[in-house]
């Protein structure tokens, strides 16, 4: 029997994670769209050396989106049938989904940073565009981590 | 708004992310010592303005083949210079201090006219803050509606420090204090260390050279005092202290401080002070040239403008020289390392 108040709950850890690692994505590519923007002004050709650096802070939106899509099937919502979730089941849900929310937020956000000051080096020095790729994809780790551990506990979780 | 409740935030200097990569997409646009080498050694003025079309300056050679002066197109250069800056601050209270300094400048060819009783309205510079009628209307006729306080103050000061002293230079350092002071206030209210120290720097630099011209004029050191500007890194005192030292033994006095480089490379040649003017100018863009380290902020936008401001004045002086035949060596002497 499907508990409405743990399934909820579920549904809330999955838009937690969906709305915070989307956020911080979404304020993650704005830094670094805007220093591309300013160089691009000036230098139209390095649309291409820039393009990834602007759109690296996008992936934890995706892993966001992701964690909410597992947890969607755990509980049976894509399926048309609901399984039969329990208030605790729920909670554990919910704070299965925390790790890539909250990691997904910040670290898009000081992706975004590295980011763009990875832009200003390509605006100088564009031959150096891979090593400012580099130091952004250090971040990226701990979001891919974050990822990791909403999975596994996810995953740990049984239902049914 | 209240300068002292003025500051901007960590997360006001990420909204200069546009600014900052379109500086540093125009930095590589800067001249090189190879650009400048090339205008140094160009036979004649025509071989030099080739050179120049080959840089950023192409626009204005084209104006120059089509008959303008080079007044007018250095003036147009130095236009799209403060309209960039106009385009890219989203603090004015910050980057108006750039325009400030042309106050600055044609408040001293107002007051210098007016003691000196001469025309000098062709020394007038159109980047200020204040029009220069305004200012006018303040030294004439004692009408202050409009201007700042600072300005006021200098203004009213300046006149007051002449009528004791009938001395020009008196009329530069009034004017210079009442401008540092006030920069300083703004920088600090908005929490810029990196352009108070550019001030400061300044300021000590200023100090420096001022104190090597009285020691080479004989003068007292009650008048070294007075012509000491307060606010730098190292307190008027400490000059005061050495001024009757030896020229040979003053390059120890400043190993402790930021210039011990400077006062090496600037008192090399003893009595020419030409060595120091390079020096100070050198310390000044290397310390600009440190802005490529933030990532985010005004600074950088700050310090790109006054970079170009300075290869524009060089540029100008290389093309006036060429124009005047002058002696590339007297050029070369004076320009700043990094372009040599």
């Amino acid at each position: 029997m499907v508990d409405p108040f743990g399934l909820a709950i579920a549904i809330a850890g999955a838009a937690l994670a969906a709305f915070m690692a989307g956020t911080g994505s979404a304020m993650g590519i704005g830094l670094p769209g805007q220093s591309a923007a300013g160089v691009l002004s000036e230098d139209p050709e390095k649309f291409g050396s820039l393009f990834l650096l602007v759109v690296l802070p996008g992936t934890q939106g995706f892993y966001g989106f992701l964690a909410a899509f597992f947890v969607m099937m755990k509980v049976g919502l894509l399926g048309g049938k609901l399984n039969p979730i329990t208030m605790l089941q729920g909670w554990q849900i919910f704070f299965a989904c925390a790790p890539i929310a909250v990691a997904g937020f910040f670290s898009a956000i000081h992706q975004g940073k590295v980011c763009a000051a990875g832009v200003n080096l390509v605006a100088k020095r564009p031959e150096q565009a891979m090593k400012g790729v580099v130091y952004a994809a250090m971040v990226e780790t701990y979001a891919v981590l974050g990822l990791l551990v909403t999975f596994f506990l996810l995953n740990g979780i049984k239902i049914g | 708004m209240e300068l002292t409740d003025y500051t901007i935030s960590f997360s006001g200097k990420l909204k200069y992310a546009y600014g900052v990569g379109r500086v540093r997409a125009l930095e590589r646009r800067l001249l090189t010592k190879g650009d400048f080498a090339k205008l140094l050694e160009a036979k004649d003025l025509q071989e030099a303005l080739r050179a120049l079309g080959e840089t950023d300056y192409s626009q204005a050679v084209l104006g120059a083949a089509e008959g303008a002066s080079y007044e007018e197109i250095f003036r147009a250069k130095e236009g799209e210079l403060f309209s960039l800056l106009e385009e890219l601050s989203l603090d004015p209270e910050v980057t108006d201090t750039l325009r400030k300094r042309y106050d600055l400048h044609n408040l001293k060819v107002l007051l210098k006219a007016k003691f000196g009783e001469e025309d000098l309205d062709y020394l007038f510079l159109p980047w200020g803050t204040e029009g220069v009628d305004a200012l006018q209307r303040a030294i004439d006729e004692g009408d202050y509606r409009g201007l700042p306080p600072w300005v006021v103050e200098a203004i009213q000061e300046t006149i007051s420090s002449w009528e004791e002293s009938q001395d020009p230079v008196v009329v530069d350092l009034t004017l210079d204090r009442h401008l540092f002071s006030h920069l300083l206030t703004v920088f600090r209210a908005a929490k810029l260390d990196f352009l108070s120290g550019w001030i400061q720097r300044e300021i000590d630099l200023l100090n420096l050279k001022t104190f090597s011209r009285l020691r080479l004029a004989g003068a007292e050191l009650v008048e070294l005092r007075e012509s000491l500007i307060d606010g730098g890194g190292i307190e008027p005192e400490f000059y005061m202290g050495i001024f009757a030292e030896p020229w040979e033994t003053l390059p120890s006095r400043f190993v402790t401080t930021l210039y011990r480089r400077v006062v090496e490379e600037g008192f090399s040649k003893g009595e020419d002070l030409a060595p120091l003017e390079r020096a100070c100018r050198d310390y000044i863009l290397s310390y600009l040239r440190k802005a490529r380290y933030t990532p985010f902020g005004i600074e950088p936008i700050y310090a790109y403008f006054l970079i170009k401001e300075e290869e524009l004045r060089w540029v100008r002086a290389v093309i006036l020289g060429k124009e005047n035949g002058l002696d590339p060596k007297f050029i070369r002497k004076r320009l700043p390392s990094d372009y040599l």
